[in-house]
């Protein structure tokens, strides 16, 4: 019994194991192979140019937001220059001062150059005043000088006159 | 330009040499692959399908010329895909068609269909572990120690479970068939 069970199994084995591939399988499976290289090479390419594509965007787009440097800001503030008072001499009464206004406009305001800033020409005329007001001043001064000169009461000194021992 | 020539005619030449490589390579292997998806799913065109997605993911892998022993690897390929696409079936072994005479010394009558599908069913009932140690050892090509190789256990485990796996079918086959001329007596 134990022996024919062996030969049964032994059979059935060998038959189980009697497998052939179906005609044609070696070219079904080549073009299956074929058919499956051109996909994944479509598949690659569009891959990359989709990444290349996306590079690229990117690359764009931050060119394109890099931070501009602003340019300096053009100031169109008016330049008020001090109006300079003219200066009235009286004679009687002390020359009055001039009262310049602070103004301050011109802070912060960036240096132009120019022929003649307004603090040059602000200057410039201050000494041009200034000329004047001394010239008042003076004539103040003058007349009472005068009236001073009148009060004054000149002595005469009397100097011996140096004698040489020699001589006496 | 010259050059480029250069570049695109060794570019065809290796094309063409991959492709006469695989060529070569499902007309030697192909046989084996086909078997081993065959011993797992006992479908033809399951087992074709199996083979050429083998095929298809050696190629893939682009490792075909760098692995030592192709046909190793190969039906270790094989035998992953074709573990994948089999389907799970309730072992019914009372349910197969009963021989068309009784006792053994009739078997010769059977017919062979009857008897692979007797088989099949036997090698079913299986525990996993025998069940794929007699499942590999049913294709030609394969020896004791490439059915290891794919299992990943040392040839002498092979051994010892095709021994204790034909033990036990025929243990079950005896079974069966005592308990069926039990009934007809």
């Amino acid at each position: 019994m134990e022996e024919k069970l062996d030969r049964w199994l032994e059979t059935a084995l060998a038959e189980y194991a009697d497998v052939h591939p179906p005609l044609g399988f070696e070219a079904r499976t080549m073009a299956r192979l074929r058919e499956d290289k051109p996909r994944r090479g479509w598949i690659w390419e569009l891959g990359f140019a989709v990444a290349a594509a996306a590079v690229f965007v990117m690359v764009i787009r931050v060119t394109v937001n890099r931070a501009i440097p602003a340019d300096p800001p053009v100031i169109t503030a008016r330049i008020v220059v001090p109006q300079i008072q003219r200066v009235v001499v009286e004679t009687s009464a002390p020359p009055a001062r001039r009262v310049v206004e602070r103004q301050d406009a011109t802070r912060g305001v960036p240096i132009v150059a120019s022929p003649v800033t307004p603090q040059e020409e602000a200057i410039l005329r201050l000494v041009g005043n200034s000329r004047a007001q001394q010239l008042a001043s003076l004539a103040v001064r003058h007349g009472d000088l005068t009236k001073e000169s009148n009060q004054l009461q000149i002595q005469e000194l009397n100097i011996p006159p140096v004698v040489k021992e020699e001589e006496q | 330009m010259r050059d480029g020539g250069n570049v695109l005619a060794v570019r065809l030449w290796a094309k063409a040499s991959d492709e006469t490589a695989f060529e070569s390579c499902v007309r030697d292997h192909g046989q084996v692959v086909y078997r081993i998806a065959y011993s797992v799913l006992r479908n033809e065109q399951d087992a074709e399908d199996a083979a050429q997605e083998t095929f298809l993911r050696a190629l893939r892998s682009g490792r075909l010329k760098d692995v030592n022993d192709s046909r190793a690897w190969l039906a270790r390929i094989a035998w992953r895909i074709a573990l994948d696409h089999r389907r799970p079936e309730e072992v019914a072994i009372d349910a197969i068609a009963e021989p068309a005479s009784q006792g053994l010394d009739a078997e010769d009558r059977m017919l062979q269909g009857e008897r692979t599908e007797l088989l099949r069913e036997l090698i079913r009932s299986l525990p996993r572990d025998l069940q794929d140690v007699v499942t590999l050892s049913t294709v030609q090509e394969l020896s004791g120690a490439d059915v290891a190789a794919i299992l990943g256990i040392p040839e002498a485990s092979v051994r010892t479970r095709m021994h204790r796996a034909r033990a036990l079918m025929k243990e079950k086959l005896q079974a069966k068939l005592s308990g069926k001329a039990a009934e007809r007596s």
